[in-house]
């Protein structure tokens, strides 16, 4: 067979059910070959865009995502989406094609190798027909055990030659992984259980390692052994959020009552937590407390640069269990768990500051809090980057099958993305993004995308017609505002235009809607929604204007 | 490097003012949050919980305070951080008392100001600024009324520490 079909074979046989890309010469006979093998061809406008969605399907399906790009200028559009995958930690296998990697005279020569260390991903070179089986395994194989993405460089040539190997000799990489979780050593449970008993006041931090683990009864039972508060970090947001004592995210998008009661904190337990700078705000959101911290990693530096009075190296769940487990020796504390501080919490995160509004424009908290109420919470969410976001992490609060937080690399574009990719990973599941409109125009293209697949996606575009943050670090730095001002056209239009439904939003009734319109058929669906620019989030107010809200 | 620049109009006489002005123990009453830790000569030791929005933080200093009643004006410095020393601040400033109207009233001027460094720096970015300046506007405050509390001079009742 031709080493492109050996390597098709080999995909399928790691479970790749749908690759995201943009056809060229280097990757058109691996692309035919995979969809022959019946693999579903997502054909994007972008091929970064094309990343974001296999990124997207990988948060959501814990598999490696697969994209592919043809080489030189097909690969080099990989850039950003690389590194925010490469950031966030995403399994992920980049087919991309290439031509002769010695010939620089060839008009889309690109040094593969090179631009995979600058963006961060692992490189695997098909560097002969006999490697094609090895090099597609070790891919998939790093990507699953390092979860991190690896760009598999194929030159063209090579792909074409005719290599005598058997698919059924194939051996997939997840048979190569550990499958057992990592228990905790059991003197370090017990110093961690004496740490937490002597604590009156315990907050948890649960991270992405606890969402991995599956850990929320085992966490929640810790909570109860121990009178915690239960926190996450960003990228856990709606981590247990049907417990009474979550208080949501800790660091900059806590609550202020959130804060309050964690700078009373004598004892930290992050589980599945790195405890990184912004979730403890450097050290100072717990300024008291001593840190307990459950991960998979050797060993881990907190964000203040110290290190935990107790590391417990294990799964999430096992530790969690095994912690409560030694506490039941001590009698369980109220601690936080009191009935004010449920009765405070439940009514934490309402943000009453009055503004005065832009003529035809809504107040962001008002339809952040609309969305969350009328969007059922069967339909998981994929959150954008930017001021407007800010909202939502922090006013949404439902529990939803996903929540995906991003601000990976810090760019704005990843919303509508990663929301096509979610989607197609849970068979085509409705889910609903919410970012805003510089984020959003950045990849409009894609929306034509979300159309031709028929992905069930209502995307929230929060247009205040402006680069938000920047608009509002103009107005507290005293540049010209105007700078950052671009209008957009009729999104609503612009939807229906592209083959999709859309609406534009300017009043709560409008809202109301065009919410209940995709909820009752969900489609691909474009929502404008004209938000206020005067409306300042909380994180703003607290960083630009130090005010104590 | 944040600056101070605040005027303080006091409805007291200058004479009554200087002593209040120039006792670090009445100065430190006058910032919210701080408390005198230790007084020997013209140095002292304070601490200092500020609120950087929710979030609560204390820094511990070391400050000297110079004053020339000739000039009727004065010099402070101090530095210091929080209990890791991850986080570094550093202050120095000039305060002035002059004469207002037909010499009933005075007028207290003061400039300065703050260094920060250290992770705090970058958690509050520009909010710091407005932290320090609403620091200075609230000590302005009640050292006002600190003063308008014995017009005619601190002799008059003993000196006491606010409870804020």
């Amino acid at each position: 067979m031709k080493v492109y079909q050996a390597l098709a074979e080999s995909f399928v046989r790691e479970q790749t059910s749908t690759v995201f890309g943009l056809m060229g010469d280097a990757n058109m006979q691996w692309m035919n070959a995979m969809s022959a093998l019946g693999v579903e061809m997502v054909n994007v406008r972008h091929e970064g865009a094309g990343l974001a969605m296999a990124d997207g399907w990988a948060r959501v399906t814990g598999r490696p995502g697969v994209c592919t790009t043809t080489s030189g200028p097909g690969t080099a559009q990989l850039a950003t989406t690389m590194l925010v995958a490469s950031r966030a930690g995403t399994p992920l296998v980049a087919f991309c094609g290439d031509g002769d990697p010695d010939n620089r005279a060839e008009p889309q020569y690109l040094d593969q190798a090179r631009f995979a260390a600058a963006i961060e991903a692992e490189f695997v070179r098909v560097a002969s027909p006999e490697a094609a089986f090895d090099a597609v395994q070790r891919a998939f194989f790093i990507a699953s055990s390092q979860s991190r993405p690896v760009l598999l460089s194929v030159p063209s040539e090579v792909q074409a030659k005719d290599v005598d190997l058997d698919p059924d000799d194939y051996v997939p990489s997840r048979s190569l992984l550990n499958k057992w979780r990592d228990a905790p050593n059991q003197e370090a449970v017990a110093a961690a259980a004496a740490i937490i008993a002597a604590g009156q006041r315990v907050v948890i931090v649960a991270g992405r390692g606890a969402v991995r683990s599956g850990a929320a009864a085992e966490v929640q039972r810790l909570a109860a052994a121990s009178g915690a508060l239960v926190a996450t970090s960003l990228l856990a947001k709606g981590f247990a959020a049907d417990d009474p004592f979550n208080v949501g995210i800790a660091g900059l998008y806590a609550t202020r009552y959130a804060i309050e009661l964690c700078q009373q904190a004598d004892v930290v337990i992050g589980v599945g937590a790195s405890l990184n700078a912004y979730t403890t705000e450097h050290g100072y959101l717990f300024p008291d407390a001593r840190y307990v911290q459950v991960d998979t990693r050797p060993a881990a530096l907190l964000g203040d640069g110290r290190v935990a009075d107790c590391y417990v190296r294990a799964d999430a769940a096992l530790a969690a269990d095994a912690i409560a487990d030694a506490l039941e020796a001590h009698p369980a504390p109220v601690g936080f768990r009191t009935p004010e501080v449920r009765d405070l919490l439940a009514q934490a995160s309402e943000d009453s500051q009055p503004f005065d509004l832009d003529d035809g424009t809504l107040d962001p908290r008002e339809v952040v809090r609309q969305l969350d109420r009328d969007i059922p919470d069967t339909i998981g969410l994929v959150l954008g980057s930017g001021h407007q976001v800010r909202f939502p992490t922090m006013l949404m609060n439902r529990k939803r099958p996903f929540v995906i937080a991003q601000h990976h690399f810090g760019c704005i574009g990843q919303g509508l993305t990663v929301g096509i990719g979610a989607s197609l990973a849970s068979d085509r599941a409705p889910v609903f993004t919410v970012e805003g409109d510089a984020g959003f125009m950045m990849h409009l293209a894609e929306f034509e995308t979300a159309v031709r697949y028929r992905v069930p996606l209502l995307v929230v575009v929060m247009n205040d017609e402006a680069i938000g943050a920047e608009f509002h670090k103009s107005v507290a730095s005293g540049l010209d505002q105007s700078l950052t001002l671009m209008t957009t056209p009729d999104l609503g239009l612009v939807g229906r235009s592209l083959g999709g439904s859309g609406a534009l939003v300017r009043t709560t009734d409008e809202l109301s809607v065009a919410l209940a319109d995709f909820v009752a058929n969900p489609r691909p669906y474009l929502l404008d929604v004209r938000i206020s620019r005067t409306v300042l989030s909380i994180p703003y107010r607290r960083l630009w204007y130090g005010e104590d809200v | 490097m944040m600056t101070v620049d605040e005027s303080v109009a006091v409805a007291a006489a200058p004479a009554a003012v200087w002593p209040i002005l120039t006792d670090p123990k009445e100065v430190v009453g006058c910032i919210p949050g701080a408390e005198l830790l230790s007084l020997e000569g013209d140095s002292f030791d304070v601490k200092v919980t500020v609120k950087f929005g929710p979030m609560a933080v204390s820094l511990t200093g070391h400050g000297t305070m110079r004053v020339d009643a000739a000039t009727a004006s004065g010099l402070i410095s101090g530095d210091g951080g929080d209990s890791r020393g991850t986080t570094r601040a550093k202050g120095e400033g000039s305060f002035a008392l002059a004469p207002e109207q037909d010499g009933s009233s005075s007028r207290i001027d003061i400039h300065g100001t703050v260094t920060m460094s250290g992770p705090l720096a970058g958690v509050i970015e520009r909010g710091a600024s407005v932290v320090i300046a609403r620091l200075t506007r609230a000590f302005a405050e009640a050292l006002a009324q600190r003063v308008m509390r014995d017009p005619d001079g601190p002799e008059s009742t003993p000196a006491t520490t606010p409870s804020n």
